[in-house]
Protein backbone atom coordinates (compact mmCIF):
# COMPACT_ATOMS: atom_id res chain seq x y z
CA UNK A 1 0.00 0.00 0.00
CA UNK A 2 1.76 3.41 -0.77
CA UNK A 3 0.28 6.40 0.73
CA UNK A 4 2.63 8.89 -0.87
CA UNK A 5 0.59 10.04 -3.81
CA UNK A 6 -2.78 10.32 -2.13
CA UNK A 7 -1.18 12.19 0.85
CA UNK A 8 0.43 14.59 -1.75
CA UNK A 9 -2.92 14.97 -3.87
CA UNK A 10 -4.83 15.78 -0.59
CA UNK A 11 -2.55 18.90 -0.01
CA UNK A 12 -3.72 21.97 -1.87
CA UNK A 13 -0.91 22.96 -3.29
CA UNK A 14 -3.22 25.39 -5.68
CA UNK A 15 -4.52 27.27 -2.54
CA UNK A 16 -1.35 27.20 -0.22
CA UNK A 17 0.25 28.85 -3.19
CA UNK A 18 -2.64 31.85 -3.68
CA UNK A 19 -2.10 32.15 -0.52
CA UNK A 20 1.45 32.82 -0.49
CA UNK A 21 0.91 35.05 -3.22
CA UNK A 22 -1.77 37.26 -1.71
CA UNK A 23 0.52 37.61 1.59
CA UNK A 24 3.43 38.94 -0.66
CA UNK A 25 1.32 41.02 -3.28
CA UNK A 26 1.83 44.55 -3.88
CA UNK A 27 0.00 45.36 -6.59
CA UNK A 28 -3.18 46.03 -4.96
CA UNK A 29 -1.45 48.32 -2.30
CA UNK A 30 -3.84 46.67 0.44
CA UNK A 31 -1.35 47.64 3.49
CA UNK A 32 -1.54 50.85 2.01
CA UNK A 33 -5.35 51.04 2.37
CA UNK A 34 -5.79 49.17 5.50
CA UNK A 35 -4.19 52.29 7.10
CA UNK A 36 -6.62 54.94 6.31
CA UNK A 37 -7.69 56.73 8.75
CA UNK A 38 -9.58 59.70 7.12
CA UNK A 39 -11.43 60.15 3.73
CA UNK A 40 -11.59 64.16 2.61
CA UNK A 41 -13.84 65.04 -0.15
CA UNK A 42 -14.08 67.92 -2.87
CA UNK A 43 -16.93 69.14 -3.56
CA UNK A 44 -16.64 72.63 -5.52
CA UNK A 45 -14.04 74.17 -4.07
CA UNK A 46 -14.68 72.53 -0.67
CA UNK A 47 -12.82 69.77 1.29
CA UNK A 48 -15.39 67.83 3.35
CA UNK A 49 -14.11 65.24 5.96
CA UNK A 50 -16.92 62.44 5.11
CA UNK A 51 -16.70 61.55 8.69
CA UNK A 52 -17.61 64.43 10.91
CA UNK A 53 -19.02 66.39 7.84
CA UNK A 54 -16.69 69.62 8.65
CA UNK A 55 -15.58 71.35 5.40
CA UNK A 56 -13.56 74.59 4.35
CA UNK A 57 -13.22 76.05 1.28
CA UNK A 58 -10.08 76.07 -0.83
CA UNK A 59 -9.03 79.73 -1.33
CA UNK A 60 -5.60 79.58 -2.65
CA UNK A 61 -3.06 82.56 -1.17
CA UNK A 62 -1.28 84.48 -3.61
CA UNK A 63 1.40 82.30 -5.21
CA UNK A 64 -0.04 79.40 -3.77
CA UNK A 65 -0.27 75.97 -5.67
CA UNK A 66 -3.99 74.68 -5.74
CA UNK A 67 -2.13 71.10 -4.33
CA UNK A 68 -0.69 73.36 -1.73
CA UNK A 69 -3.89 75.08 -0.42
CA UNK A 70 -5.96 72.06 0.03
CA UNK A 71 -2.94 70.24 1.70
CA UNK A 72 -3.63 73.43 4.33
CA UNK A 73 -7.11 72.76 4.27
CA UNK A 74 -6.63 69.46 5.22
CA UNK A 75 -5.09 70.00 8.00
CA UNK A 76 -7.54 72.30 9.03
CA UNK A 77 -10.32 69.11 8.97
CA UNK A 78 -7.88 66.85 10.49
CA UNK A 79 -7.04 67.29 14.37
CA UNK A 80 -3.33 67.32 14.88
CA UNK A 81 -3.64 65.60 18.10
CA UNK A 82 -5.04 62.42 16.11
CA UNK A 83 -1.10 61.93 15.43
CA UNK A 84 -0.36 61.32 11.42
CA UNK A 85 -3.47 60.89 9.50
CA UNK A 86 -3.83 58.36 6.23
CA UNK A 87 -5.83 60.39 4.12
CA UNK A 88 -8.08 58.64 1.04
CA UNK A 89 -8.55 61.80 -1.27
CA UNK A 90 -11.80 61.63 -3.19
CA UNK A 91 -11.48 64.05 -5.85
CA UNK A 92 -14.45 65.05 -8.27
CA UNK A 93 -15.13 61.92 -10.92
CA UNK A 94 -14.51 64.15 -14.34
CA UNK A 95 -10.74 64.78 -13.03
CA UNK A 96 -10.24 61.29 -13.92
CA UNK A 97 -9.56 60.22 -17.48
CA UNK A 98 -11.65 56.86 -18.69
CA UNK A 99 -11.14 54.33 -21.37
CA UNK A 100 -13.06 51.44 -21.96
CA UNK A 101 -11.27 48.42 -22.96
CA UNK A 102 -12.91 44.78 -24.10
CA UNK A 103 -9.98 41.93 -23.76
CA UNK A 104 -11.21 38.86 -24.56
CA UNK A 105 -9.61 35.68 -22.84
CA UNK A 106 -6.66 37.89 -20.82
CA UNK A 107 -5.79 37.53 -17.49
CA UNK A 108 -5.72 40.35 -15.10
CA UNK A 109 -1.94 41.38 -14.89
CA UNK A 110 -2.17 40.99 -18.75
CA UNK A 111 -5.18 43.84 -19.30
CA UNK A 112 -3.14 46.08 -16.94
CA UNK A 113 -0.06 46.00 -18.78
CA UNK A 114 -1.73 46.07 -22.10
CA UNK A 115 -3.84 48.95 -20.70
CA UNK A 116 -0.84 50.59 -19.26
CA UNK A 117 1.37 50.13 -22.72
CA UNK A 118 -1.30 51.65 -24.92
CA UNK A 119 -2.05 55.01 -22.53
CA UNK A 120 -0.43 57.17 -24.97
CA UNK A 121 -2.44 56.13 -28.17
CA UNK A 122 -6.06 55.72 -25.70
CA UNK A 123 -5.60 59.01 -24.33
CA UNK A 124 -3.50 61.47 -27.14
CA UNK A 125 -4.77 64.18 -25.25
CA UNK A 126 -2.46 63.62 -22.12
CA UNK A 127 1.35 64.12 -22.72
CA UNK A 128 2.21 63.69 -19.30
CA UNK A 129 2.14 60.24 -17.60
CA UNK A 130 -0.73 58.70 -16.33
CA UNK A 131 -1.31 57.12 -13.05
CA UNK A 132 -3.97 53.43 -14.05
CA UNK A 133 -6.70 52.35 -12.42
CA UNK A 134 -8.37 49.29 -13.54
CA UNK A 135 -10.47 46.54 -12.27
CA UNK A 136 -9.30 43.87 -14.69
CA UNK A 137 -10.97 40.85 -13.34
CA UNK A 138 -13.39 41.19 -16.00
CA UNK A 139 -12.51 41.27 -19.71
CA UNK A 140 -14.72 44.35 -20.57
CA UNK A 141 -14.82 47.67 -18.64
CA UNK A 142 -13.74 50.94 -18.00
CA UNK A 143 -10.31 51.86 -17.07
CA UNK A 144 -9.41 55.15 -14.84
CA UNK A 145 -6.26 57.48 -15.64
CA UNK A 146 -5.08 60.15 -12.85
CA UNK A 147 -1.88 62.57 -13.79
CA UNK A 148 1.33 61.02 -11.99
CA UNK A 149 2.73 64.90 -11.54
CA UNK A 150 -0.47 65.58 -10.10
CA UNK A 151 -0.77 62.92 -7.66
CA UNK A 152 2.70 63.53 -6.72
CA UNK A 153 1.91 67.12 -6.01
CA UNK A 154 -0.68 66.24 -3.86
CA UNK A 155 1.17 63.86 -1.97
CA UNK A 156 3.97 66.01 -1.49
CA UNK A 157 2.09 68.73 -0.15
CA UNK A 158 0.10 66.71 2.09
CA UNK A 159 3.01 65.80 3.43
CA UNK A 160 4.56 69.02 4.02
CA UNK A 161 0.80 69.35 6.41
CA UNK A 162 2.13 66.07 8.04
CA UNK A 163 -0.92 63.98 6.36
CA UNK A 164 -0.21 60.69 4.70
CA UNK A 165 -1.92 61.10 1.24
CA UNK A 166 -2.59 57.43 0.69
CA UNK A 167 -4.66 56.84 -2.33
CA UNK A 168 -6.83 59.19 -4.70
CA UNK A 169 -9.52 57.75 -5.74
CA UNK A 170 -13.05 59.09 -8.15
CA UNK A 171 -15.43 60.24 -5.45
CA UNK A 172 -18.41 59.17 -7.13
CA UNK A 173 -17.16 55.31 -6.07
CA UNK A 174 -18.05 56.57 -2.16
CA UNK A 175 -21.52 55.54 -3.15
CA UNK A 176 -20.60 51.71 -3.43
CA UNK A 177 -20.90 49.33 -0.68
CA UNK A 178 -17.89 47.42 -1.18
CA UNK A 179 -18.95 45.27 1.65
CA UNK A 180 -22.22 43.91 -0.50
CA UNK A 181 -20.42 40.83 -2.45
CA UNK A 182 -23.73 40.85 -4.78
CA UNK A 183 -22.71 42.27 -8.25
CA UNK A 184 -25.56 44.55 -7.92
CA UNK A 185 -25.98 47.35 -11.23
CA UNK A 186 -25.65 51.12 -9.38
CA UNK A 187 -26.28 54.00 -11.31
CA UNK A 188 -24.34 56.79 -9.93
CA UNK A 189 -24.62 60.49 -11.04
CA UNK A 190 -22.09 62.85 -10.12
CA UNK A 191 -22.78 66.45 -11.04
CA UNK A 192 -20.72 69.52 -10.72
CA UNK A 193 -20.50 72.83 -12.02
CA UNK A 194 -20.64 72.55 -15.66
CA UNK A 195 -19.69 68.92 -15.62
CA UNK A 196 -21.92 65.72 -15.41
CA UNK A 197 -20.50 62.35 -14.98
CA UNK A 198 -22.46 58.88 -15.52
CA UNK A 199 -21.47 55.69 -14.15
CA UNK A 200 -22.17 52.79 -14.40
CA UNK A 201 -21.03 50.12 -11.54
CA UNK A 202 -21.56 46.18 -10.98
CA UNK A 203 -20.21 45.17 -7.40
CA UNK A 204 -16.97 47.33 -7.87
CA UNK A 205 -16.15 47.53 -11.67
CA UNK A 206 -17.24 50.54 -13.14
CA UNK A 207 -19.51 49.20 -16.66
CA UNK A 208 -19.45 52.19 -18.29
CA UNK A 209 -18.66 56.15 -17.30
CA UNK A 210 -19.89 59.00 -19.41
CA UNK A 211 -18.55 62.71 -19.01
CA UNK A 212 -19.90 65.64 -20.29
CA UNK A 213 -19.98 69.49 -19.97
CA UNK A 214 -23.35 70.73 -19.14
CA UNK A 215 -22.69 73.27 -22.08
CA UNK A 216 -22.02 71.01 -24.89
CA UNK A 217 -25.70 69.30 -23.79
CA UNK A 218 -27.10 72.99 -24.64
CA UNK A 219 -26.55 71.86 -28.70
CA UNK A 220 -29.62 69.08 -29.13
CA UNK A 221 -27.56 66.73 -31.32
CA UNK A 222 -25.56 66.24 -28.54
CA UNK A 223 -28.59 66.65 -25.73
CA UNK A 224 -30.10 64.02 -27.85
CA UNK A 225 -26.91 61.36 -27.87
CA UNK A 226 -26.50 62.02 -23.84
CA UNK A 227 -29.91 60.76 -23.68
CA UNK A 228 -29.76 57.92 -25.80
CA UNK A 229 -26.91 56.92 -23.94
CA UNK A 230 -27.85 57.46 -20.29
CA UNK A 231 -31.26 55.86 -21.10
CA UNK A 232 -29.30 52.45 -22.30
CA UNK A 233 -27.74 52.63 -18.79
CA UNK A 234 -29.81 50.39 -16.22
CA UNK A 235 -29.39 49.85 -13.00
CA UNK A 236 -31.23 48.56 -9.86
CA UNK A 237 -31.08 51.64 -8.13
CA UNK A 238 -30.23 55.52 -9.36
CA UNK A 239 -27.80 57.78 -7.08
CA UNK A 240 -27.72 61.50 -7.90
CA UNK A 241 -25.27 63.70 -5.94
CA UNK A 242 -25.58 67.08 -7.52
CA UNK A 243 -24.87 69.07 -4.41
CA UNK A 244 -22.85 69.81 -1.28
CA UNK A 245 -25.35 68.48 1.22
CA UNK A 246 -25.55 65.12 -1.19
CA UNK A 247 -22.05 64.35 -0.23
CA UNK A 248 -22.71 65.11 3.25
CA UNK A 249 -24.92 62.58 3.78
CA UNK A 250 -21.57 59.79 3.53
CA UNK A 251 -20.98 61.01 7.73
CA UNK A 252 -17.74 58.30 7.53
CA UNK A 253 -14.50 57.07 6.65
CA UNK A 254 -15.40 56.00 2.75
CA UNK A 255 -14.05 52.83 2.45
CA UNK A 256 -11.15 52.94 -0.71
CA UNK A 257 -12.18 50.89 -3.63
CA UNK A 258 -9.05 49.13 -4.02
CA UNK A 259 -8.95 48.55 -7.76
CA UNK A 260 -9.78 52.36 -8.35
CA UNK A 261 -7.66 53.94 -6.15
CA UNK A 262 -4.36 55.90 -7.55
CA UNK A 263 -0.83 55.97 -4.90
CA UNK A 264 1.58 58.64 -5.51
CA UNK A 265 4.77 57.15 -5.44
CA UNK A 266 5.72 58.41 -2.01
CA UNK A 267 2.56 56.25 -0.92
CA UNK A 268 3.84 53.04 -3.07
CA UNK A 269 7.46 53.39 -0.92
CA UNK A 270 6.03 53.28 2.14
CA UNK A 271 3.66 50.05 1.35
CA UNK A 272 6.87 48.66 0.39
CA UNK A 273 8.59 49.27 2.78
CA UNK A 274 6.23 47.90 5.08
CA UNK A 275 5.37 45.05 2.75
CA UNK A 276 9.20 44.45 3.23
CA UNK A 277 9.25 44.96 6.93
CA UNK A 278 6.37 42.10 6.96
CA UNK A 279 8.09 39.76 4.76
CA UNK A 280 10.94 40.31 7.09
CA UNK A 281 8.58 39.41 10.01
CA UNK A 282 7.53 36.29 8.09
CA UNK A 283 11.00 35.30 7.20
CA UNK A 284 11.99 36.06 10.64
CA UNK A 285 9.31 33.87 12.23
CA UNK A 286 9.74 30.80 9.40
CA UNK A 287 13.62 30.84 10.23
CA UNK A 288 13.38 30.83 14.14
CA UNK A 289 10.66 28.15 13.17
CA UNK A 290 13.45 26.28 11.49
CA UNK A 291 16.06 26.88 13.55
CA UNK A 292 13.75 25.65 16.14
CA UNK A 293 12.88 22.76 13.93
CA UNK A 294 16.50 21.86 13.22
CA UNK A 295 17.72 22.07 17.21
CA UNK A 296 14.61 20.57 18.42
CA UNK A 297 16.80 17.54 18.89
CA UNK A 298 19.29 19.09 20.34
CA UNK A 299 17.49 20.45 22.91
CA UNK A 300 16.00 17.27 23.97
CA UNK A 301 19.36 15.43 24.46
CA UNK A 302 20.55 18.76 26.20
CA UNK A 303 17.51 18.66 28.75
CA UNK A 304 17.94 14.77 28.95
CA UNK A 305 21.52 15.38 29.57
CA UNK A 306 20.66 18.05 32.08
CA UNK A 307 18.18 14.86 33.91
CA UNK A 308 20.98 12.59 33.39
CA UNK A 309 23.39 14.74 35.24
CA UNK A 310 20.89 15.41 38.12
CA UNK A 311 20.61 11.52 38.72
CA UNK A 312 24.17 11.24 38.49
CA UNK A 313 24.39 14.29 41.06
CA UNK A 314 22.05 11.96 43.04
CA UNK A 315 23.26 8.86 43.10
CA UNK A 316 26.62 9.91 43.42
CA UNK A 317 25.75 11.55 46.65
CA UNK A 318 23.88 8.58 47.76
CA UNK A 319 27.17 6.14 47.03
CA UNK A 320 29.95 7.99 48.76
CA UNK A 321 29.98 5.41 51.58
CA UNK A 322 30.09 2.14 49.37
CA UNK A 323 32.55 4.16 47.17
CA UNK A 324 35.21 4.70 49.58
CA UNK A 325 34.56 1.17 51.08
CA UNK A 326 35.24 0.07 47.56
CA UNK A 327 38.18 1.89 47.56
CA UNK A 328 39.37 1.26 50.85
CA UNK A 329 38.41 -2.80 49.57
CA UNK A 330 41.33 -2.06 46.22
CA UNK A 331 43.08 -0.29 48.56
CA UNK A 332 43.89 -3.47 50.54
CA UNK A 333 43.87 -5.89 47.72
CA UNK A 334 46.70 -3.88 46.10
CA UNK A 335 48.58 -3.88 49.25
CA UNK A 336 48.34 -7.32 50.65
CA UNK A 337 47.63 -8.82 47.16
CA UNK A 338 51.69 -10.15 47.12
CA UNK A 339 51.07 -11.69 49.66
CA UNK A 340 47.90 -13.33 49.98
CA UNK A 341 48.06 -14.46 46.79
CA UNK A 342 51.49 -16.27 46.83
CA UNK A 343 50.90 -20.11 46.05
CA UNK A 344 49.98 -22.27 48.65
CA UNK A 345 51.55 -25.57 47.54
CA UNK A 346 50.06 -27.15 51.20
CA UNK A 347 53.13 -30.29 50.44
CA UNK A 348 51.97 -32.17 53.19
CA UNK A 349 48.48 -33.00 51.82
CA UNK A 350 49.92 -33.00 48.33
CA UNK A 351 52.29 -36.04 49.96
CA UNK A 352 49.22 -37.24 51.79
CA UNK A 353 47.09 -37.54 48.40
CA UNK A 354 50.13 -39.20 46.70
CA UNK A 355 50.78 -41.63 49.48
CA UNK A 356 46.60 -42.73 49.04
CA UNK A 357 47.50 -43.72 45.58
CA UNK A 358 51.08 -45.04 45.94
CA UNK A 359 50.66 -47.26 49.31
CA UNK A 360 54.42 -46.82 50.13
CA UNK A 361 55.73 -47.29 46.25
CA UNK A 362 57.26 -43.12 47.17
CA UNK A 363 60.96 -43.36 47.41
CA UNK A 364 61.84 -39.91 46.25
CA UNK A 365 59.63 -36.48 46.05
CA UNK A 366 60.14 -32.99 44.82
CA UNK A 367 57.83 -30.36 44.71
CA UNK A 368 58.75 -27.14 43.03
CA UNK A 369 56.33 -24.01 42.33
CA UNK A 370 53.60 -26.38 41.57
CA UNK A 371 55.41 -28.90 39.13
CA UNK A 372 55.81 -32.42 41.38
CA UNK A 373 58.55 -35.23 40.26
CA UNK A 374 57.83 -38.59 41.91
CA UNK A 375 59.74 -41.71 41.96
CA UNK A 376 59.34 -45.52 43.20
CA UNK A 377 58.65 -48.92 42.30
CA UNK A 378 55.56 -50.56 41.28
CA UNK A 379 53.92 -53.42 39.38
CA UNK A 380 51.94 -51.28 36.84
CA UNK A 381 53.42 -47.57 36.46
CA UNK A 382 50.90 -46.85 33.99
CA UNK A 383 47.98 -47.62 35.85
CA UNK A 384 49.81 -45.63 38.78
CA UNK A 385 49.97 -42.59 36.18
CA UNK A 386 45.82 -43.11 35.11
CA UNK A 387 44.88 -43.23 39.33
CA UNK A 388 47.09 -40.30 39.44
CA UNK A 389 45.40 -38.55 36.94
CA UNK A 390 41.79 -38.81 37.92
CA UNK A 391 42.34 -36.84 41.15
CA UNK A 392 41.28 -33.41 40.80
CA UNK A 393 44.15 -31.67 42.67
CA UNK A 394 46.48 -33.21 39.66
CA UNK A 395 46.73 -32.17 36.04
CA UNK A 396 49.46 -32.83 33.77
CA UNK A 397 50.23 -36.45 34.85
CA UNK A 398 52.71 -38.39 32.76
CA UNK A 399 55.72 -40.45 33.12
CA UNK A 400 58.62 -39.06 33.47
CA UNK A 401 61.67 -41.68 32.95
CA UNK A 402 61.74 -44.44 31.39
CA UNK A 403 60.67 -47.80 33.11
CA UNK A 404 63.41 -50.16 34.08
CA UNK A 405 63.36 -53.80 35.96
CA UNK A 406 60.08 -55.00 33.98
CA UNK A 407 58.34 -52.15 34.96
CA UNK A 408 59.09 -52.11 38.59
CA UNK A 409 60.97 -48.44 38.74
CA UNK A 410 59.00 -45.53 38.01
CA UNK A 411 59.25 -41.88 37.21
CA UNK A 412 56.34 -39.35 37.17
CA UNK A 413 55.88 -35.90 36.71
CA UNK A 414 52.76 -33.90 37.48
CA UNK A 415 51.11 -30.21 38.17
CA UNK A 416 49.24 -29.37 41.33
CA UNK A 417 45.95 -27.80 40.06
CA UNK A 418 45.79 -25.36 42.92
CA UNK A 419 48.80 -23.21 42.12
CA UNK A 420 49.79 -21.00 39.61
CA UNK A 421 53.26 -19.64 40.24
CA UNK A 422 53.11 -18.23 36.06
CA UNK A 423 50.37 -15.95 36.83
CA UNK A 424 51.43 -14.41 40.27
CA UNK A 425 54.70 -13.59 38.70
CA UNK A 426 53.60 -12.07 35.84
CA UNK A 427 51.07 -10.08 38.39
CA UNK A 428 54.05 -9.43 40.38
CA UNK A 429 56.71 -9.79 38.99
CA UNK A 430 59.92 -9.25 40.99
CA UNK A 431 61.92 -5.75 40.21
CA UNK A 432 65.18 -6.80 41.67
CA UNK A 433 66.93 -9.58 43.20
CA UNK A 434 70.06 -9.49 45.60
CA UNK A 435 72.01 -11.98 46.77
CA UNK B 1 26.77 24.00 0.00
CA UNK B 2 29.32 25.09 2.88
CA UNK B 3 25.71 23.91 5.23
CA UNK B 4 25.31 20.49 3.57
CA UNK B 5 29.38 20.24 3.41
CA UNK B 6 30.46 21.04 6.59
CA UNK B 7 27.66 22.34 9.09
CA UNK B 8 25.33 19.46 9.17
CA UNK B 9 28.41 16.87 9.21
CA UNK B 10 29.65 18.82 12.03
CA UNK B 11 25.62 19.18 13.97
CA UNK B 12 25.41 15.52 13.52
CA UNK B 13 28.72 14.46 14.95
CA UNK B 14 27.81 17.07 17.69
CA UNK B 15 24.42 14.79 17.90
CA UNK B 16 26.47 11.45 18.03
CA UNK B 17 28.57 12.85 20.51
CA UNK B 18 25.18 14.16 22.69
CA UNK B 19 23.89 10.22 22.49
CA UNK B 20 27.02 8.78 23.23
CA UNK B 21 27.43 11.19 26.57
CA UNK B 22 23.87 10.46 27.32
CA UNK B 23 24.81 6.41 27.29
CA UNK B 24 28.16 6.99 29.19
CA UNK B 25 25.57 8.66 31.90
CA UNK B 26 22.78 6.31 31.43
CA UNK B 27 25.67 3.23 32.32
CA UNK B 28 27.36 5.13 35.27
CA UNK B 29 24.06 5.92 36.87
CA UNK B 30 23.30 2.53 36.74
CA UNK B 31 26.19 1.22 38.14
CA UNK B 32 25.96 3.45 40.81
CA UNK B 33 22.47 2.51 41.80
CA UNK B 34 24.11 -1.27 41.35
CA UNK B 35 26.32 0.07 44.46
CA UNK B 36 23.19 1.38 45.92
CA UNK B 37 21.67 -1.96 46.43
CA UNK B 38 25.33 -3.54 47.17
CA UNK B 39 25.99 -0.96 49.89
CA UNK B 40 24.77 -3.55 52.89
CA UNK B 41 26.94 -6.03 51.43
CA UNK B 42 30.46 -3.93 51.03
CA UNK B 43 30.34 -2.80 54.40
CA UNK B 44 30.50 -6.70 55.52
CA UNK B 45 32.81 -7.47 52.47
CA UNK B 46 35.15 -4.35 54.19
CA UNK B 47 34.77 -5.82 57.98
CA UNK B 48 36.09 -8.87 56.55
CA UNK B 49 38.90 -7.63 54.38
CA UNK B 50 40.00 -5.47 56.92
CA UNK B 51 40.22 -8.70 59.53
CA UNK B 52 41.47 -10.54 56.74
CA UNK B 53 44.52 -7.87 56.67
CA UNK B 54 44.89 -7.92 60.20
CA UNK B 55 45.44 -11.64 59.79
CA UNK B 56 47.83 -11.37 57.11
CA UNK B 57 49.93 -8.65 59.03
CA UNK B 58 51.09 -11.81 61.36
CA UNK B 59 52.47 -13.11 58.34
CA UNK B 60 54.60 -10.67 57.77
CA UNK B 61 58.43 -10.13 58.98
CA UNK B 62 59.69 -6.36 59.94
CA UNK B 63 61.97 -4.53 59.21
CA UNK B 64 63.30 -2.97 56.53
CA UNK B 65 67.19 -4.29 56.47
CA UNK B 66 67.24 -7.10 54.04
CA UNK B 67 69.91 -8.81 56.31
CA UNK B 68 68.48 -8.76 59.72
CA UNK B 69 65.10 -9.94 57.63
CA UNK B 70 67.01 -12.98 56.18
CA UNK B 71 68.29 -13.72 59.73
CA UNK B 72 64.68 -13.64 60.80
CA UNK B 73 63.57 -16.06 57.99
CA UNK B 74 66.68 -18.32 59.30
CA UNK B 75 66.16 -18.13 62.58
CA UNK B 76 62.10 -18.83 62.17
CA UNK B 77 63.53 -21.95 59.74
CA UNK B 78 65.57 -23.37 62.68
CA UNK B 79 62.64 -23.39 65.57
CA UNK B 80 60.60 -25.23 62.98
CA UNK B 81 63.40 -27.75 62.57
CA UNK B 82 64.55 -28.82 65.96
CA UNK B 83 60.69 -28.35 67.24
CA UNK B 84 60.38 -31.46 64.14
CA UNK B 85 63.35 -32.99 65.03
CA UNK B 86 64.72 -33.07 61.74
CA UNK B 87 68.70 -33.07 61.33
CA UNK B 88 70.17 -29.78 59.36
CA UNK B 89 72.92 -30.35 57.44
CA UNK B 90 73.56 -26.77 55.72
CA UNK B 91 71.74 -23.75 55.17
CA UNK B 92 72.05 -21.31 52.49
CA UNK B 93 73.04 -17.75 52.22
CA UNK B 94 69.35 -16.20 52.08
CA UNK B 95 68.55 -14.75 48.84
CA UNK B 96 66.81 -11.52 48.73
CA UNK B 97 64.28 -10.23 46.20
CA UNK B 98 62.11 -7.23 45.59
CA UNK B 99 58.60 -6.93 44.42
CA UNK B 100 55.97 -3.82 44.68
CA UNK B 101 55.85 -2.76 48.05
CA UNK B 102 57.21 -6.46 49.35
CA UNK B 103 61.17 -7.69 50.10
CA UNK B 104 61.20 -11.38 49.92
CA UNK B 105 63.67 -13.58 51.32
CA UNK B 106 64.49 -17.24 50.38
CA UNK B 107 66.06 -19.87 52.51
CA UNK B 108 67.12 -23.33 51.32
CA UNK B 109 68.12 -25.76 53.50
CA UNK B 110 69.53 -29.49 53.69
CA UNK B 111 68.28 -31.99 55.69
CA UNK B 112 67.81 -35.08 57.32
CA UNK B 113 64.48 -36.66 58.76
CA UNK B 114 62.45 -39.40 59.73
CA UNK B 115 59.66 -40.43 57.89
CA UNK B 116 57.00 -39.87 60.83
CA UNK B 117 58.69 -36.44 61.39
CA UNK B 118 57.96 -35.02 57.37
CA UNK B 119 54.44 -33.87 57.53
CA UNK B 120 54.97 -32.36 61.06
CA UNK B 121 57.89 -29.89 59.81
CA UNK B 122 55.69 -29.64 57.09
CA UNK B 123 52.70 -28.51 59.09
CA UNK B 124 54.71 -25.93 61.17
CA UNK B 125 55.98 -24.21 58.46
CA UNK B 126 52.52 -23.67 57.27
CA UNK B 127 51.08 -22.55 60.76
CA UNK B 128 54.31 -20.29 61.22
CA UNK B 129 54.13 -16.78 62.12
CA UNK B 130 56.06 -14.74 60.67
CA UNK B 131 54.75 -17.36 57.71
CA UNK B 132 57.35 -19.02 55.79
CA UNK B 133 56.09 -20.35 52.59
CA UNK B 134 56.91 -23.82 50.60
CA UNK B 135 58.35 -22.95 47.88
CA UNK B 136 60.60 -25.71 47.27
CA UNK B 137 60.40 -29.34 49.17
CA UNK B 138 62.36 -32.74 47.56
CA UNK B 139 63.22 -35.75 49.88
CA UNK B 140 64.51 -38.86 48.58
CA UNK B 141 64.41 -42.66 50.88
CA UNK B 142 67.97 -43.91 52.17
CA UNK B 143 67.09 -46.82 54.33
CA UNK B 144 65.41 -46.04 56.70
CA UNK B 145 65.79 -42.01 56.91
CA UNK B 146 64.93 -39.58 54.21
CA UNK B 147 67.32 -36.76 53.35
CA UNK B 148 66.22 -34.04 51.67
CA UNK B 149 66.03 -30.32 50.87
CA UNK B 150 63.21 -27.12 51.67
CA UNK B 151 63.61 -23.70 50.42
CA UNK B 152 60.96 -21.14 52.31
CA UNK B 153 60.13 -17.82 51.23
CA UNK B 154 59.24 -14.96 54.03
CA UNK B 155 57.83 -11.80 53.21
CA UNK B 156 58.19 -7.72 54.73
CA UNK B 157 56.18 -4.94 53.65
CA UNK B 158 58.76 -2.16 52.44
CA UNK B 159 56.83 0.67 53.54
Amino acid sequence: MNLGIPLLEKIPFREIGLQAQSLFHLGSHNEILKRIDASLLLYDNSLINTATVTLFEIVPNEDEQYADAMARVARQLLPMSDGKKHVLLLLPTADFASTTFNMNAMSEKLVRSALELQSNSLIPAYDENLLLAVNATNPEGVALWFNEKEANDLFRAFEEQNIFLSAIMPRALAMLDTDDETDKTLLINDEEGSNISFLQVSGVAIRRLLTVNKTDLEQDVFAKQWDIEINQLKGEAVKTMNSLDDWQQIRQIVTPVSEYCFHPAGAIKEEKQISLAKKSKVGMAVTACLVLLLFAPFISNWLKLKDLQAELERVEELTIEPRRMRASIFDMEEEWGALEEYPNQQVGNVLISLNEVLQGALSSFSINKGVVDISGSTDDPAYLVELLAQREEFYNVAQSTNTRGGGAQFGIRLNLSSTDFETYDEKYPVVSQGR
Amino acid sequence: MVVVVRVIPLLMDSYDEGLDEMDFLEQRIERLRFLVEEAPFIVDEEIAKRAEVAALESWTFTGQDSNLIGTSVQRQLRQAVEEAEVLPRSYNTPRIAETEGWILVTQEMDFVIEQENILKFLELLENSRPKLHVTEFSINRNRRQYTGSITVTGFSKTL
